[in-house]
């Protein structure tokens, strides 16, 4: 179903021109006939070779974006142009409102160019916007499978909350090579993890899925690592006794990150959880959760501290400790937010402390989503971090809700 | 460190940033040197600072100049701050790096020097888990090449300290010798005292991503592979123009020249890149030895022949990007008498069944009007033409250029109708650009490569026979170039494309060379 929205008034006086798309403006028009408007308007810019407005089009993907507002669609807008900048690709956002009273399927196309260098010739990457109101979102993937790039990859970038695409969106999860989410927009971390992870699954390898969460705790992961290459700490991880992790979060414990690097952990350790042994609180600033999960060696604690996230900080991971039992051996990890930094120290006994500051930039969005689309390839640790979160979920479901410890 | 038996880091596995070696200690002798300030150090630090160097990596400068760790320390800082324009944001970063960071007064031939530096890597391995792992780098002028290989053998430091579990590599800088004879002295010099596998020759610019990027060309698409032959190619360019004259490397250039300077490293490693067979893995060796065997089947050019295959030239003087220039022999602490070679033009061809009778045309020069390097693959022309002959003067053969520096990239040169005329046909090029593609910045060589080291992987350092190899070939040319003085030396005006006598060698072939 094709219809005009309110939308295409505003779009109204703006013509699809080279000016118009190389300054990014979005012009309106008929959904099925943007492949048609892109065309005339390159050969247009084809034209143009030579001149100073000479540009050139890159694509190395498609880009397809869901989200469920009108308003995330503007946001998203404004981030994509900086996304092109790294992976040149035609993105189509795709806003899903059911709720809109009148329904209707718009579109409108704008460009985004950059000079990659100096002298260069302008680089343009394709940008389109398909609006689904109320029963038209059943209309929505017709509109969307014939606006992929023939032979390229396709990445769906899931800019919402838990991954549950409607039942329409089956016909474009069958042609999506890999599906992006941010865990840190999950309502429900634990739940929405334990849910992702069983989609994974369900997937059986067909769809590759990412999360810039995950990124957003690659320095940690690295930083871990590297501290246990030399042969003395490395013979203290089996006998790891002790992780404490703390974190600032909207949702105290509830930060997808302390799960996914206890999940980490577990994993790449083989520790088994032991569902028996949580306790704590799963709410709000100030809690506290501990559990055990079982190792070769033994029993190892594992504690998930929570506190209200501050103004200046944001979210994310503060610290992680790791303890070893005997003959001892300290390993800690803090983040310096305001420096962009990380400080790593290891303590071993009978050998002086080793303290060590990288830099750890904290990266926006883009940056992260930049980063995972370079990656092609499925990223078996974080399928394994989230199957450990899933053996979690049923037992943190059952702790009792409190806004305090 | 207790000599126990460790299983593998099960925390590494599969991250997805670039590998982190093992802890180590680097040495580098001649620390005081410019080498060191402005290249290696700054290159440490990027590493360090985006944690591809492990916690307790250690740094212990060695040279001539009495400097104390501190006063290394503070010049090194300096050299990090001009070099990398780092703020003072980055104070703690330097801070932490610069705790591992050491120095020891040596004049390179005193063994007590190598006993406290012994005493030195024993001390890191204890206090800072540096594991034994050592790393020497021989950033001196070559003349210092085999004394410190000897006193690093007599005090014990070129084995393993415990072996299978820990390494010991060094890193030699070229030039590896200056001729045959040299090279295979300095190799029997060093490998009197650490094994092959031990040593890493490094030519900075084999670490450049797009050098890299050739081999993954190559192998990693399977639709140029079938055509990559003498079949297709009708013949292969190499070049390497730089626009800049010799700085303030007189002095060498002096006596090494452009041939030894370009040509049997650079140049000889493109071309090996370019002619190799698949190797049988993606492994050091495996990809060594086929290009090793690229070098071993070139021709070789007799002197007699030189004339007929290789033009040398020196540039006068001219202009380049709109500024006047000297000319070489006016140039600071250049004879006004040199022969000394600024250009080389040569034909060489690979007598295997791939390459047979295909020539590889390579040119190289200073001075020249920009600075590209660009390999051109031109394949045979089409075997018949259906077309009038009138209306396709036309067609050109299809090129496949493969551009190294700078604006990294691949075109293909083939030819289509010219709308709405009846049949006329006309070149026109698809190309593609590693920047416009991949938006970020790659690493320098000098991280790749030092990096690459402490992993253990040699893939893009030099082997002995390889250096061997490109010695053997490029010597008889040398030879008959220094018998005939300065007859056959051609001068060209700086900032143009070279000698005329260049053009006159590919001409010859009834072919020309590409314009870059």
């Amino acid at each position: 179903m094709v219809g005009a929205g309110s939308d295409r008034q505003s779009y109204q006086n703006m013509d699809l021109t080279l000016e118009t798309l190389t300054q990014g403006e979005p012009a309106a028009c008929d959904p099925g006939q943007i492949e048609a408007r892109l065309s005339t308007l390159w050969r247009s810019a084809a034209a143009g070779a030579g001149s100073e407005r000479a540009l050139t089009r890159a694509c190395a993907l498609t880009l397809l974006i869901y989200v469920e507002s009108e308003a995330a669609a503007k946001e998203v807008t404004a981030l994509i142009n900086r996304v092109g900048t790294q992976n040149p690709s035609r993105s189509v956002v795709m806003v899903v409102d059911r709720r809109a009273p009148v329904p209707g399927l718009t579109a409108s196309v704008s460009g985004s160019c950059h000079f990659p260098t100096a002298g260069r010739r302008q680089i343009c990457s394709e940008e389109i916007s398909l609006v689904a109101r109320g029963d038209a979102v059943r209309a929505l993937p017709s509109a969307v499978v014939p606006l992929l790039k023939a032979g390229l990859p396709v990445y769906l970038w899931w800019r919402a909350g838990r991954f549950v695409p409607p039942p329409e969106f089956n016909v474009i999860l069958r042609i999506t090579d890999r599906v992006v989410v941010d865990s840190e927009r999950f309502a429900d971390p634990v739940t929405d993890l334990a849910s992702l992870a069983a989609t994974i699954r369900a997937a059986a390898g067909h769809i590759g899925f990412s999360d810039l969460n995950w990124l957003r705790i690659t320095p940690w992961r690295d930083l871990v690592a590297q501290c246990f290459d030399s042969a003395e700490p490395r013979s203290a991880l089996p006998r790891l006794r002790e992780v404490r992790i703390e974190c600032e979060a909207d949702r105290g414990i509830h930060s997808a990150q302390a799960l996914l690097l206890a999940g980490w952990l577990a994993g790449r350790l083989g520790w088994r959880f032991a569902p028996d042994t949580v306790s704590g609180s799963r709410d709000l600033s100030g809690t506290l959760l501990t559990c055990r999960f079982e190792s070769a060696s033994g029993s190892v604690s594992v504690s998930l501290a929570g506190r209200a996230k501050s103004e200046r900080n944001g979210t994310g991971l503060v610290s992680l400790i790791l303890v070893g039992g005997e003959p001892g051996g300290t390993f800690s990890f803090l983040r310096d937010r305001d420096k962009n930094s990380m400080r790593a120290s290891t303590e071993l006994p009978g050998r002086a402390r080793i303290e060590r500051y990288a830099r750890v930039p904290i990266p926006d969005e883009v940056s992260l989503l930049n980063e995972d689309l370079k990656v092609g390839r499925r990223d078996r640790l974080y399928e394994e971090a989230l199957r450990v979160v899933a053996q979690m979920a049923p037992a943190l479901a059952c702790l009792p809700q409190s806004d305090s410890v | 460190m207790a000599e126990t038996a460790v299983l593998p880091n099960p925390l590494k596995e599969g991250l997805r940033l670039r590998r982190s070696p093992e802890p180590c200690a680097m040495v580098i002798f001649g620390a005081s040197g410019d080498l060191t300030e402005r290249k290696l150090v700054p290159a440490l630090y990027n590493l360090f600072r985006d944690r591809l160097l492990p916690p307790g990596f250690s740094i212990i400068g060695c040279a001539k100049t009495p400097y104390t760790h501190e006063t290394f320390r503070n010049k090194m800082r300096e050299g990090i701050k001009k070099y990398l324009n780092a703020t003072s944001e980055e104070d703690s970063f330097l801070e932490s790096f610069h705790q591992g960071t050491y120095y020891i007064t040596d004049d390179f031939g005193d063994s007590g020097a190598y006993d406290q530096l012994t005493q030195l890597l024993d001390q890191l391995d204890r206090e800072r888990g540096t594991s034994g792992n050592r790393l020497f780098y021989l950033a001196t002028p070559p003349s210092f090449f085999p004394v410190i290989v000897k006193h690093l053998g007599l005090a014990g430091l070129a084995k393993p300290k415990y072996p299978g579990k820990s390494w010991t590599r060094v890193v030699i800088e070229k030039p590896f010798g200056r001729d045959l004879a040299t090279a295979r002295e300095l190799n029997k010099i060093v490998t009197d005292v650490f094994d092959e596998d031990q040593v890493y020759r490094i030519d900075h610019y084999l670490g450049k991503e797009t050098v890299q990027n050739l081999f993954i060309f190559r192998f990693a698409n399977g639709i140029f592979e079938p055509i990559w032959n003498r079949r297709y190619i009708d013949h292969v360019q190499i070049a390497v123009a730089e626009e800049l004259g010799v700085e303030n490397r007189a002095s060498y250039y002096e006596e090494a020249g452009l041939v030894r300077d370009m040509i049997q490293n650079h140049v000889m490693q493109l071309l090996s890149l370019v002619a190799m067979e698949a190797p049988p893995r993606f492994q050091a060796n495996a990809v060594r030895n086929e290009k090793v065997k690229v070098v071993l089947s070139i021709r070789p050019v007799r002197a007699e022949r030189v004339p007929d295959m290789a033009v040398r030239g020196q540039y006068g003087a001219g202009w380049v990007a709109g500024k006047r220039v000297p000319g070489y022999r006016e140039e600071p602490n250049v004879s006004p008498q040199s022969t000394t070679e600024t250009f080389a033009a040569m034909k060489l061809f690979i007598d295997n069944w791939r390459w047979a009778d295909v020539p590889f045309y390579l040119r190289s020069g200073k001075r020249l009007a920009k600075h590209v390097s660009e390999i051109s693959v031109q394949f045979r022309s089409a075997p018949h033409l259906l077309f009038d002959r009138n209306l396709t003067e036309g067609i050109e053969p299809n090129l496949l250029s493969l551009r190294i520096q700078p604006d990294e990239g691949i075109s293909l040169k083939f030819s289509a109708k010219v709308p709405e005329t009846t049949l006329q046909i006309r070149p026109v090029q698809m190309e593609f650009r590693y920047g416009d593609s991949f938006g970020s910045t790659p690493p320098t060589a000098y991280e790749t490569l030092l990096l690459d080291c402490m992993l253990g992987d040699a893939m893009l350092f030099t082997r002995d026979d390889a250096v061997e190899a490109a010695w053997e070939l490029i010597d008889p040319i040398l030879d008959r170039w220094r018998a005939d003085g300065s007859q056959g030396l051609e001068s060209y005006e700086a900032g143009s494309w070279g000698p005329a006598a260049a053009d006159a060698l590919i001409a010859r072939d009834g072919r020309k060379w590409q314009r870059l």
